[in-house]
Formats: C-alpha cells, sequence, structure tokens
C-alpha cells in the first residue's frame, strides 16, 4: 500500500531507475572543442574521412543557430554533457560474456526474455557502445548483416556505409544534426538484401547510465529490392538530476518494393533532453511504417519524416505522446511526396496530464510531379485535466491538382458517460479512466509486438495511477 | 514616396521555417492617406485608446499604422440597416474603421474594395469591431481590386457575453492580398463565424491568418475556408483555435474545402488548435484536391464543357461564402459582384 | 414474500432544478421480477439512473437501502460490486477498449478472476444463449454496434457479471420482433442461471410477455400511482395510461 502512495508524486519507475554504479572506464572532458573531436575520432579509430567529417560537423554546429520554434532547452548545458562514455566492457557475442552488473540492468528491463521469445538479435547499447551483440543464425544464414556501427565502418560493407552516412540526415539540416555529426557514437547497421524477408523483428534497446551523459548513436538500416525487416528500437534511462542529451539519428533506406518497419518506445527518464532525428526514404513500390511510443523525457523534439521517391511507393504513421508533469513532448512526422500515386496514412494520438506539455506537428508536402498522391492524416488529442496542454500545428502545402489530401484534428476528454458506464460494471474511476486511455491509445499498442505493446500499456497504467484526487 | 517593410500574418506558435509559413513580409507605402472617409459615411473620431486590440495581421501593422497617423475612425449605424461601404482605389490608403453595437443591437455592415486597372499601389483596411452584450456584428466584405493594387484587410474583433461576429469575405482578382481577423471570445456564450471564399489564378496571391481566442465558458467559433486556385497561384491559410484555460464547454472548428486546378499552384493550410482547458471540442478538417471526377462527368453529360464546368464549381466555391451573409440586401449585391465576374467569362 | 433485498423509501430526485422522482416508494425482493410501466416522462429512467449512482442525478430526500446497506452512501463501482447492475438504454462507444478486455476487467472487478482461456470459454456460452457471434468480444466497446447489437452485448454483459438485482432500462426499446426474442431468451437465462431479481423499465410490454412478472408498478409524475400483479399489463395493454395521469 504504501508503494501505491508514491505513484500520486511520480509513476513508480524503480525498474527503470536503476542506477549501477559509475563504473565508465573512459571519459571525456566536458564541452565541445576541436581537441575533443580528435581524441573521440583517436579513440575510436576512425577512419580519415569519418575524422574530416567530425571535424566539418563541429564547425557547423557551432556556426548554427538554435531552433527558433518548440520547447525552449534552456535548461540544457551544452557545456557539461560529456559526449562519449563508454562502457566497462568490450563486446560481447554471447549473453554468458556480458559483465554483471550491466547484466543486472539488461534483465530489469526485460532483454533476456524479449530474446527468448525468438527474437533475432540484440544490439544493446549500454552508455555509448555497444556491449552485447548476438544474432540467432538463421537470420546471419540469410546473408542479413547486423551489427555495431563501429565495425560497420571498418567491415564488408564499409564503402556502402561511406556511400550512405548522413546524406539522408544531412549536417546542415540543423544544428542537432550538426552536433550528432560531431560526436556520434554507437548504433547499428542492418543491411538486408535483395529478396530476403527477415521473419522475426531485430530490436536495439538504447540506454544511458553515467551522470551528464549524451547519447549520440547512429542508426542506418538498409533494406535492398524485395527485403522486408521489422526494426524495434527501444529506449529507456534511469533518472538523474543533470540534464541528460539524447541526439541519435536514424537513417533508413527502402529499397524497390521493399517494406521496414521501424518501431520505437521511448521512456526516457524525465530529465532527458531528446533532441532525435529520423528519416526514411523510400523507392519504387516500397513502403515505410512507422510505430511510435513517447512516453518519458523532459523535452522531446521528434518527428521521424519520410520522403516517398519512388512511384507508388507508401508511407504509414501511428504514433502516441503522453506528456505528464515537467514534460513538454513536441512530436509529429514529416512527409515529402514526390513519386507518382504515393501514399501516406497518419495517425497521431497525445494524452496530456498533470500539467504535460504536448505538440503534434506535422507536415505534408506533395510536389508538383506527385501525380495521384494520397494522404490522410488525423490527430487526435486527449487531455485529462485543465492544467495541461495540447497544441496541435499541422502545415500541408499541396503544390498539384491531382492530389487527394484529407487531414482530421480533434481534442477532447474523458466523457463522464463512459467513466460513469464502466463504474457501473463494477470498475472504479481510476481503472475506468486508465482502460479509456489505453484503448485510446490501442491503434498504436496494436501495431506492437506482444511484448511491447504490454509494456506500452503498463506505463500508460502507472501513468495513470494517482490521476484520481 | 518611401516605404517601410513589415511583418505580419505571423503564427503563434511558430513552426518549421523551411515550410515558409510562419508569417509573411509586406512592403507598405508610407504617408498613405484615408481612403473612406469620403464615402458619405456617418462618422466621427474614435479615441485610439478604447480601440487598442489584437487584429489577425498583428502588432506590427497596428503599429505602422499608427506611426503612419492613419487614426480609427468610428462610423456610426442606424440600426439595422445595412452600412454600404464601397470604394475604388485610386491612390495608396490607408484606413481604419471601428464600429460598434451596443447591449442587444444588430449591426449589418458591407465593404467592398476595388481599384480601376491603371492603378498601382497598396491599401491598407482595418476593421475593428465591438459587438456588446447580446449584440450582432455582420460584416460582409468583398475585396477584388484591380491587377496593380495590393490589399492588406485586416480586422479585429471583440464578443461581450453572448454576442454574436459573424464574418463573410470574398477574395478574389488583384495580385497579393493579405486578410488577417482576429476575433476575442471574452464573455460567456459569445460566439464567431468565419465564411471566406477565394478565387486566385494567374499568380495572384492570398496570405490569411485568422484566429479565434475562446476566452470564457460556452463560447463557440466556426472558421470555413472554400476556394479555388489556378495558374501559379499560391494562397496560405493559417487558422488557429485558442482554447484559453477556463474556457469550459467551448467548441472551436475550423474546415476547409480548396479546389486546386492545376499543378502550378502553391497551397498551404495551417490549422492550428492550442489548448490548455480540458472540457472543451476542437476539430479541424480539410478536403483539399482537384474537383470529383464524377461531378465534372456529371455536368459534361448534360453538354457543359469541361472548362465551363470547372468554371461554375469556382464560382460555386465563392458562392458558398456569400449565402451565409444574414443581412439580405449585403447577401444579393455579393451575389451579383460574383456574377458579374464570371458573366464576363 | 422473499427476503426483501432493495427497499426506496419516499425518494426525491432532481435533475439541476427540476424534480423528477417525488415521493417514490418501493421494494424488491430476492429473485423476484418487477415491471415498472409509465408514460415518457415519468420518471422512469430517472430511477434507473439513480439506482445506479449517477452524478447529475441529485437525491433530494428519501431513502435506498440495498441488502440493508444504505445505497446513496456508495460510488457506482461500489453498488455495482454490491450485485446491482443496469443495462443502458444507450451504451456508450468506447473507441481502442475490446469487448472482452472490457467484461474480463469488469468480472474481475466483481472478484471473479478468470484466465483468457476459462473467460472466452465461458464468454462463448452465454453468447450461444444470445445468438452472438463471439468475434463480438474482439470489437471494440459497441463501436459501430447497431441498435440491437448493443441491447443483446448489454445482455451479454448481465449474463457474465451475474449481479443479484438486474436493472433493464428500455432493452426493448427500438428493437425488431426476433431481436427482443433474443433478449427476452437472454433474461430467462439469467433468471434460471442466476436466481436473480430484475427491475424491467419499459413503455412497452413485449418483452414481458415469456417472462413470469411478479409485480407491477406503475409511475407517473415522480410517483409510483398503481401497483398490481401481471395482469396490470393487459389492463394497460388495453386500456393505456389515461386513467393513471390524473393528478
Amino acid at each position: 500500500m504504501s508503494e501505491e502512495k508514491t505513484y500520486v508524486e511520480d509513476v513508480n519507475r524503480t525498474i527503470y531507475d536503476v542506477i549501477d554504479d559509475d563504473k565508465d572506464s573512459f571519459k571525456l572532458e566536458q564541452g565541445l572543442t576541436e581537441d575533443i573531436i580528435l581524441q573521440l575520432s583517436e579513440e575510436k579509430k576512425d577512419p580519415e574521412w569519418m575524422r574530416d567529417f567530425r571535424l566539418k560537423c563541429l564547425k557547423l554546429y557551432n556556426e548554427m543557430t538554435f531552433p527558433q520554434w518548440g520547447p525552449g532547452i534552456e535548461g540544457l548545458d551544452m557545456n557539461r554533457i560529456y559526449t562519449y562514455v563508454r562502457p566497462n566492457a568490450k563486446m560481447a557475442n554471447s549473453w554468458e560474456e556480458v559483465p554483471e552488473d550491466i547484466k543486472n540492468t539488461f534483465e530489469r528491463l526485460g532483454i533476456p526474455q524479449a530474446e527468448r521469445t525468438s527474437l533475432a538479435g540484440v544490439g544493446a547499447q549500454y552508455d555509448s557502445e555497444l556491449v552485447y551483440h548476438n544474432m540467432q543464425k538463421e537470420v546471419e544464414e540469410q546473408g542479413v548483416i547486423y551489427t555495431d556501427f563501429e565495425s560497420a565502418l571498418k567491415g564488408e560493407y564499409a564503402d556502402l556505409v561511406r556511400e550512405k552516412f548522413m546524406t539522408l540526415l544531412t549536417p546542415n539540416d540543423h544544428k542537432y544534426n550538426a552536433l550528432h555529426g560531431a560526436v556520434w557514437s554507437g548504433g547499428s547497421f542492418v543491411y538486408v538484401p535483395k529478396g530476403v524477408k527477415v521473419s522475426v523483428p531485430l530490436q536495439s534497446y538504447f540506454r544511458f547510465n553515467a551522470k551528464g551523459a549524451g547519447q549520440f548513436e547512429h542508426t542506418l538500416i538498409i533494406v535492398e529490392e524485395g527485403a522486408d525487416l521489422h526494426f524495434i528500437e527501444g529506449c529507456s534511462a534511469p533518472k538523474y538530476n543533470v540534464a541528460n542529451l539524447h541526439t541519435g539519428a536514424v537513417e533508413l533506406f527502402v529499397g524497390k518494393n521493399a517494406r521496414l518497419r521501424y518501431s520505437t518506445i521511448e521512456s526516457w527518464s524525465k530529465n532527458m533532453y531528446n533532441l532525435n532525428s529520423k528519416r526514411s526514404i523510400v523507392e519504387e513500390g516500397g513502403r515505410m511504417e512507422w510505430v511510435s511510443g513517447s512516453f518519458g523525457s523532459h523535452i522531446s523534439y521528434l518527428y521521424p519524416s519520410t520522403i516517398l521517391k519512388g512511384d507508388n511507393s507508401t508511407m504509414e504513421y501511428t504514433g502516441i505522446a503522453f506528456g505528464s508533469t515537467g514534460q513538454d513532448l513536441d512530436t509529429g512526422m514529416k512527409v515529402i511526396h514526390i513519386g507518382k500515386n504515393t501514399s501516406s496514412v497518419v495517425n497521431t494520438k497525445s494524452i496530456s496530464k498533470n500539467g504535460g506539455c504536448n505538440t503534434t506537428r506535422t507536415s505534408v508536402q506533395v510536389m508538383p510531379q506527385a501525380k495521384g498522391a494520397k494522404s490522410v492524416v488525423s490527430c487526435e488529442s486527449l487531455m485529462l485535466d485543465s492544467e495541461s496542454r495540447s497544441d496541435t500545428i499541422p502545415v500541408m502545402d499541396i503544390r498539384t491538382d491531382d492530389a487527394d489530401v484529407g487531414h482530421e484534428a480533434t481534442i477532447g476528454s474523458i466523457s463522464d458517460e463512459a467513466v460513469f458506464y464502466m463504474m457501473s460494471r463494477g470498475m472504479s474511476e481510476e481503472d475506468a479512466r486508465a482502460l479509456i486511455v489505453s484503448g485510446f491509445a490501442d491503434n498504436v499498442s496494436r501495431e506492437l509486438p506482444m511484448e511491447y505493446a504490454a509494456e506500452m500499456n503498463n506505463l500508460i497504467r502507472l501513468e495513470m495511477k494517482g490521476t484520481i484526487g | 514616396m518611401t516605404a517601410e517593410k513589415i511583418k505580419i500574418n505571423s503564427l503563434v506558435p511558430p513552426t518549421w521555417n523551411r515550410l515558409k509559413v510562419n508569417d509573411i513580409t509586406v512592403e507598405l507605402p508610407t504617408g498613405s492617406s484615408a481612403g473612406m472617409t469620403d464615402q458619405g459615411l456617418k462618422t466621427s473620431e474614435a479615441k485610439p485608446a478604447d480601440w487598442q486590440m489584437e487584429t489577425g495581421c498583428g502588432a506590427e501593422l497596428s503599429a505602422f499604422l499608427e506611426k503612419n497617423g492613419t487614426t480609427p475612425v468610428l462610423v456610426s449605424n442606424d440600426g439595422d440597416k445595412l452600412v454600404s461601404i464601397k470604394k475604388t482605389y485610386t491612390e495608396n490608403a490607408a484606413d481604419i474603421l471601428c464600429f460598434e453595437a451596443k447591449e442587444g443591437q444588430t449591426v449589418n455592415i458591407l465593404t467592398d474594395v476595388t481599384s480601376d486597372e491603371s492603378t498601382e499601389g497598396t491599401a491598407v483596411l482595418q476593421v475593428l469591431l465591438k459587438a456588446e452584450k447580446g449584440a450582432k456584428i455582420n460584416l460582409a466584405q468583398v475585396v477584388r481590386p484591380g491587377k496593380g493594387m495590393k490589399v492588406v484587410n485586416d480586422i479585429g474583433s471583440v464578443a461581450a457575453e453572448g454576442a454574436q461576429i459573424n464574418i463573410v469575405q470574398v477574395f478574389m482578382d488583384g495580385s497579393d492580398i493579405s486578410a488577417g481577423c482576429r476575433t476575442a471570445l471574452e464573455g460567456e456564450e459569445a460566439s464567431t463565424e468565419n465564411h471566406i471564399g477565394l478565387v486566385r489564378t494567374n499568380g495572384q496571391t492570398l496570405d490569411m491568418n485568422y484566429v479565434a481566442k475562446h476566452l470564457a465558458k460556452t463560447t463557440k467559433a466556426d472558421i470555413n475556408v472554400t476556394g479555388a486556385l489556378s495558374k501559379n497561384a499560391q494562397k496560405t491559410f493559417r487558422g488557429t483555435i485558442d482554447f484559453v484555460k477556463g474556457c469550459t464547454g467551448s467548441d472551436g472548428r475550423e474546415s476547409e474545402n480548396m479546389l486546386l486546378l492545376d499543378d502550378t499552384i502553391v497551397n498551404k493550410t495551417v490549422p492550428l488548435i492550442l489548448c490548455t482547458e480540458e472540457t472543451v471540442a476542437g476539430s479541424h478538417g480539410a478536403t483539399i484536391g482537384k474537383p470529383a471526377e464524377d461531378i465534372l462527368f456529371y455536368m459534361t453529360s448534360r453538354g457543359i464543357p469541361r472548362e465551363r464546368a470547372v468554371a461554375i464549381l469556382e464560382r460555386a466555391s465563392l458562392e458558398a461564402a456569400a449565402n451565409r451573409i444574414e443581412d439580405e440586401e449585403a447577401k444579393q449585391q455579393v451575389l451579383e459582384i460574383i456574377a458579374g465576374k464570371y458573366a464576363d467569362e | 414474500m422473499s427476503k426483501q433485498i432493495l427497499n426506496i423509501e419516499k425518494l426525491c430526485v432532481s435533475i439541476g432544478d427540476k424534480e423528477i422522482l417525488k415521493g417514490l416508494d418501493l421494494q424488491i425482493g430476492e429473485g423476484e421480477t418487477h415491471v415498472i410501466m409509465g408514460p415518457n416522462g415519468a420518471g422512469k429512467s430517472t430511477l434507473g439512473n439513480t439506482l445506479m449512482g449517477k452524478e447529475e442525478y441529485e437525491v433530494t430526500s428519501g431513502k435506498i437501502d440495498f441488502y440493508g446497506e444504505d445505497l446513496l452512501e456508495m460510488k457506482t463501482d461500489e453498488r455495482a460490486k454490491k450485485g446491482l447492475f443496469m443495462t443502458f438504454q444507450n451504451p456508450i462507444e468506447v473507441p481502442g477498449v475490446r469487448l472482452s478486455e472490457f467484461v474480463r476487467s469488469s468480472c474481475e472487478a466483481l472478484g471473479n478472476k478468470m484466465s483468457l482461456w476459462n473467460f472466452k470459454k465461458a464468454a462463448a456460452e452465454q453468447m450461444k444463449v444470445l445468438n452472438m457471434d463471439t468475434a463480438y468480444l474482439d470489437r471494440e466497446l459497441n463501436v459501430g454496434f447497431s441498435g440491437g447489437e448493443k441491447k443483446k452485448a448489454e445482455i451479454f454483459q448481465l449474463l457474465m457479471l451475474k449481479p443479484k438485482l438486474a436493472i433493464l432500462d428500455e432493452t426493448d426499446s427500438g428493437l425488431d420482433v426476433d431481436a427482443v426474442r433474443t433478449v427476452s431468451e437472454g433474461v430467462k437465462a439469467y433468471q434460471e442461471q442466476t436466481h436473480g431479481a430484475l427491475l424491467i423499465i419499459t413503455h412497452s410490454t413485449k418483452i414481458l410477455e415469456s417472462l413470469d412478472v411478479d409485480k407491477v408498478h406503475v409511475i407517473y409524475n415522480g410517483k409510483v400511482v398503481a401497483e398490481g400483479d401481471a395482469s396490470l399489463i393487459d389492463e394497460i395493454n388495453e386500456n393505456g395510461f389515461e386513467k393513471y395521469m390524473k393528478e
């Protein structure tokens, strides 16, 4: 019972907020200078081109201004962010080789269980480097490459990686991309050869540990013609009092008639600045599917974007954001229709509670050559009280007559009628409201593998506890 | 003659700069004189202090007008008899017209601005409205300048308890038109409606910023845009429904229905819903695209050439707005103006 | 008479400034079937909603005891836990929540925790009575249900939750003959399975044809104006309510 009481103050995050002893083997000075970048590059044994790339990005980073829109990031002091924290472990090939304290953390996050349910491989990032990497033979035999990013730079596909790296998310795009280009570290590389359908989802679990540690992992996925992949990214981080920063970058290349589903459940601790960039380019007949659940972080800027380049390419985005006390979640998506007969279907939901702020920011662009383009966007917001905030900021920019664009946005609250109905069947008010909110989020949980859907519902239930006064 | 560049129609809060929808820069000539006061109106000087209110175009425009020496003029009304203001601009002009509806009163206004084909310049018309308790203001506006005349058409309005402010606007012809409108629903049960009909073609532009601010309980706002774009025309519509904390039971809607007639056009729509109150209902819906093939097929099957059928649909989008004018006399006048435009073709 | 389970004395209920029930008395014994009849606006549905504890219905005076406990002191969910149930005239649509999830959560709240397997088995059995496809279990709660489907889903919940007293609020309104028959079958099954009491609120009598009615109460203008046995139904069928509608 006493544990129940703490829910009122804050969600019980004990399973997420486990902080292990600070055992970092190597920590750079705080702040960002050319020396630091060179030191980082040397430590990571970068190829020469990468070292030069980092320096170019650093220069851009120092020249560019912060965005003038979105939530304030005044609380983020870049000089206090450690850019690189390497865990006290080298790469491991099997679970047994993973150090005990790191293993404990993962176990609390449920990774081994997830693997037991036949997930194909685990590339779990502990702080800034992959410490554990395991892939099922089945997937390897299909010719699928799933590796940490540092190895990818030196491996069989080094040239391909060099050709694609930060070409979708260019350092000129915005200040945080430039920052990422300068200090990126760790991440995953996935290559699915032509025609290969990966039957089980690949998943990576990112996690921070050291105080003030930034995390700048890079994910590059190439799905060749006719291939099929589901990649799951799950994030959680323990709680600290020092501002933490996450500026990851995800670049996705979806080949002709290929399909990529990219699912994310983020439950960062509530002091995290999550300034993440994700972009996908889709060739002819290809399909990109995004599933996104944002629960944690103090500030989020997150808008997965899709370039529908090839004719008949399609995109579907399903997302939910849950903002509570002290959270300002600026989330949404962007899509650019270029190819003929391209289509996008977007479904976003947001839930605002206990003073939390949600902004749903979307943009749909249809270029003149995108004849026959179709886009349907639906944004729904749920306000759980009048202390919270929920803004919807969509932009549609249509440049052809031969497009069919629909947009719907609604805002509302839980109906008393529905709560009464459920209570008349014996549910407490708290349970009734929680069930209604889970129902609101059902479109996302339905798209997730069962264990992730269960985790998400668990997060919602935890968030909903203690909302009745 | 000198000119000043100012930013108007700012989106609050702003979004990605890359999309170029956060505001628009207009160049306004300084030293413009009032253009409306020669229209035989019964007017009196309005105290600027009484008429300080936010407008759709925003503070930079109001500051510019003040610096320019444009003073607000209070237009008197004769009960619910239509106040009809028609102006053919022949030079740069800047006006601030104020209207008030006293408790329980209904005021009907029509403004119709045009210009000779030979006139080049910029006209600014700012209309400020105050509706007292239970009062109603019906404002109809036609903006149809000649090719050389740029127009900035701005509205600011305040509605007290139970008051209604209904605005119908038709935008056609001219070159670059900017339009702003902001309604503050300050009293309980206050309501506002905007019905906008627009046709832009041949490189014409229209940049709009419409804001309904729900400041009291059970207020209602409804913003509707219908229109058609062709031949390098560009249109940006920003619409903001803003639910301020405490406006319980309020309802705000925006809808847009745009016909796009070729692939040289740029149609931007930015429909914001801002909310800091739990028990409100807000919604936005947009349908954007080419005319439905089955409608065109139906019309051509009756012998109407395709181009004519498209023109009929274009005209219908203007009439959809005009038909919402409450005052019968004003409605007929606006419908005639629309009919006149399509009679030429 | 069997053991009394519900005792309503001099109940006055208002919505806003309007008084709807004006001193209503009603007693129900264990396992009994009672019918409330009356013209539109007599206060029939107000009685059901008040028993269930809906917020807008303000009890200004009088008392309601259920199994000797003061019902008015209880929240809606506590009333349900005590064994009270009401079918809704217009059950609300709740997007995203599956019927199965909802009913299983309700069963659990009422102390009948079932494994998914057992729940599905029990649900399939009851759905058979109602001629309902088990595919409904995966449908979103009442979303897109037709009038008849909604009523069936309500009776399905009645069969699953097995209350001690079920209030059927206009369950037969807007249904065709076949649907009324199915709903009656469901109600009969409830009586047979649980021997629970029924309070049937209705202004028509179709649903009553196949049920054994113990007592009929006619209410008008917020009060019980006539009471009798099942023969009162036939009498009203023939002569209507006019006779009772005098002040």
